[in-house]
């Protein structure tokens, strides 16, 4: 039984970790289009939560341990180097656990000219600048030169974006296994950003940001009280909101009171109830226009980062199988009862690609192995009934490190696509560790594919 | 993983992990040792996806009530993860944030089951 995986997030780790449990026979082909696997752990997770990359370490060793059955070919992307209906006709099963490629879209007019104006990012581009993925030219660290930012968005992502921005410099010395790359520093430690305002449409309880990274942030940079106080007069009924408010009062009786906070000159500020409708600025960002309480406010800033999501994109392909993918919500849609993407055959998808851009890396596990459970169900249904003869097909292939491969991987052979195996990645991981140990941090990421690839020439 | 100690004879504790379709594990341990790691170390199905660093949620359990009372009070750190844990109930903890001490000898902990409508099942 062979099932192709699309993608080497934690999706696809924790779904093939659970399909192998239950059917130990199995072959796992892995495709990751990076040069690097493990998805938004590695370009997305902020650098200052060395923690909740440990997951890395498991997934690392589910394919050390059974480097027989499970093969990692990276730099090939589906959709361009091979073709999903290949993937679907030519495996038992496929599971696309492609997280949400795209952003989710603000849709209101960047300046008045029609041209988009400097200085208005998506916090994704930011992101991939501060987690080292500098293919392609993302975020210009020169916008940093600036007093004030506005973050569209309060989610996590948003508070990642304050810490990250306006964390007392010192800290990411101290960090034990930091990663944060030495460029990125450098870029920060110029920035003049003073303050940043955190925009939500509506109220505090319907913001998405979790208490553990507010209580993280309050003990790092200074919030400056919600203005008009009368917001907050509101009633905590879950749990959750209960201590939001504990938090938020605790500003004021003392709870925060530690030196790094205390040191820290910098502030941010949420700001509620604000839905943004226009962007002001002749050549770059100089205000954003928002309806407030039924009125009309301008708000001056220097630079904005739209947070309001990461959000899948129909793939290419998605047609060619049939799959259903629901346009609205960035999703493909499955059918409940049996794991399959609707309109497909043998299709599986778990993770963001599935439940779209929400949920921490629990979440996705909680997904994920949901799914490993049917693709298992399913491919121990279809073992006698499917026409593929696994011990045939399965020739010697140059390209592997490991295992034997499949026609979908002959394919690329023969053109000149240069694979990352698990062995590239693992020479790659080695020098990014090395690399890191020089500077005194967990590692110095290679930033670009070319950089990579050059280095495994 | 699983950085666990061989109890000294005579001082072993008793765990007792609960898989989600009823069967029971009962294993020895070490008090100091966290239910995180002595899971892993015998083999139960517990992810632990942060390595024990109270950054994920993924090694919550939900604790007999007749032990719960026995365990020190969650500091806010762990209260903020599990807000973020599937269904959450009055006696859930983070298994990684529980050590193992005499006074808990015999805990016993159920692991959630992982369902797509938690809610949906659980009030059946
Ligand atoms: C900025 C940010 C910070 C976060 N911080 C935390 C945190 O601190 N703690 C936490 O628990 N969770 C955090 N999360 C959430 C966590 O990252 C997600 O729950 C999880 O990564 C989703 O996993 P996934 O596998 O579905 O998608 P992803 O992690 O996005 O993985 C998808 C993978 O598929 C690959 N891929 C996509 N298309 C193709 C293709 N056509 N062919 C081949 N490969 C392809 C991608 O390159 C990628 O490697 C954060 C998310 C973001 C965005
Ligand atoms: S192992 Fe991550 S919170 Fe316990």
């Amino acid at each position: 039984m062979r099932l192709a995986v699309v993608g080497s997030g934690p999706a696809a780790f924790y779904t093939v970790i659970r399909a192998l449990q239950k059917v130990p026979s199995l072959n796992v082909t892995i495709f990751e289009k990076g040069f690097a696997p493990f998805g938004l752990v590695r370009t997305g997770v902020a650098p200052d939560h060395p923690e909740v990359k440990s997951c890395q370490e498991r997934f690392t060793q589910l394919i050390d341990d059974n480097p027989k059955q499970i093969n990692y070919l990276g730099n090939v992307e589906i959709g361009k180097d091979i073709s999903l209906k290949q993937l679907s006709d030519q495996y038992n099963a496929v599971l696309i656990a492609t997280g949400a490629q795209g952003n989710r879209q603000l849709g209101i007019e960047n300046n008045t000219a029609g041209k988009p104006l400097r200085g208005v990012v998506p916090a994704r581009n930011f992101v991939n600048w501060y987690n080292g993925v500098h293919d392609g030219a993302l975020f210009d660290p020169s916008l940093l030169n600036a007093r004030k930012a506005t973050i569209i968005g309060n989610g996590n992502v948003a508070l990642d974006i304050v810490r990250v921005l306006l964390s007392p410099l010192q800290r990411w010395k101290d960090i034990e296994f930091c990663d944060l790359g030495s460029s990125v520093y450098d870029g920060i430690s110029k920035s003049k950003i003073e303050h940043i305002d955190v925009v939500g449409r509506r109220g505090l309880f319907q913001s998405a940001f979790t208490n553990k990274e507010f209580r993280e942030l309050l003990n790092l940079v200074p919030m400056l009280p919600v203005d008009p106080k009368s917001e907050l007069d509101v009633e905590p009924i879950t749990r959750i909101d209960k201590k939001k408010i504990k938090l938020i009062n605790g500003i004021s009786t003392g709870l925060f009171d530690n030196e790094l906070l205390k040191s820290n000159k910098k502030s941010f500020q949420f700001k509620f109830h604000r839905v943004p409708v226009k962007f002001h600025g002749d050549e770059r960002v100089t205000a954003v226009e928002y309806t407030y309480n039924g009125k009309r406010v301008v708000e001056e800033t220097d630079l904005v980062f739209t947070s309001i999501g990461y959000m899948g994109t129909s793939a290419e392909g998605y047609d060619s199988v049939g799959a259903q993918f629901d346009v609205k919500t960035g999703t493909l849609l499955r059918n409940p009862e049996t794991g399959i993407v609707e309109g497909t055959a043998n299709i599986f998808a778990s993770g963001w690609a599935a439940t779209g851009s929400s949920g921490a890396i629990a979440a996705t596990m909680r997904d994920a192995f949901v799914e490993g459970d049917l693709i298992a169900d399913y491919l121990q249904k279809h073992n006698d009934t499917t026409a593929i003869e696994d011990n045939e097909k399965q020739q010697e292939s140059p390209i592997n490190d490991n295992i034997n491969t499949q026609d979908a991987v002959s394919t690329l052979e023969q053109g000149n696509k240069r694979i990352i195996t698990w062995n590239d990645w693992k020479k790659l991981d080695h020098e990014e560790i090395r690399r890191g140990e020089i500077v005194g941090k967990s590692r110095e990421k290679f930033e670009t594919k070319e950089q990579a690839l050059e280095y495994l020439k | 993983h699983g950085h666990v100690h061989k109890p000294k004879p005579g001082e072993e504790l008793t765990v007792t992990y609960i898989s989600p379709d009823g069967s029971q594990q009962k294993v020895e341990a070490a008090a100091g040792d966290n239910l995180m790691d002595i899971a892993q170390a015998n083999g139960v199905e517990m992810e632990g996806a942060c390595g024990g660093s109270c950054a994920c949620s993924t090694c919550h359990v939900i604790v007999d009530p007749a032990y719960f009372d026995l365990l020190d009070e969650p500091t806010d750190e762990e209260n903020d993860m599990l807000d973020l844990a599937f269904g959450l109930t009055e006696t859930s903890r983070l298994a990684c944030q529980m050590k193992m001490s005499k006074k808990i000898d015999g805990i016993r902990v159920a692991l959630p089951a992982m369902t797509r409508n938690l809610q949906a099942r659980d009030f059946k």
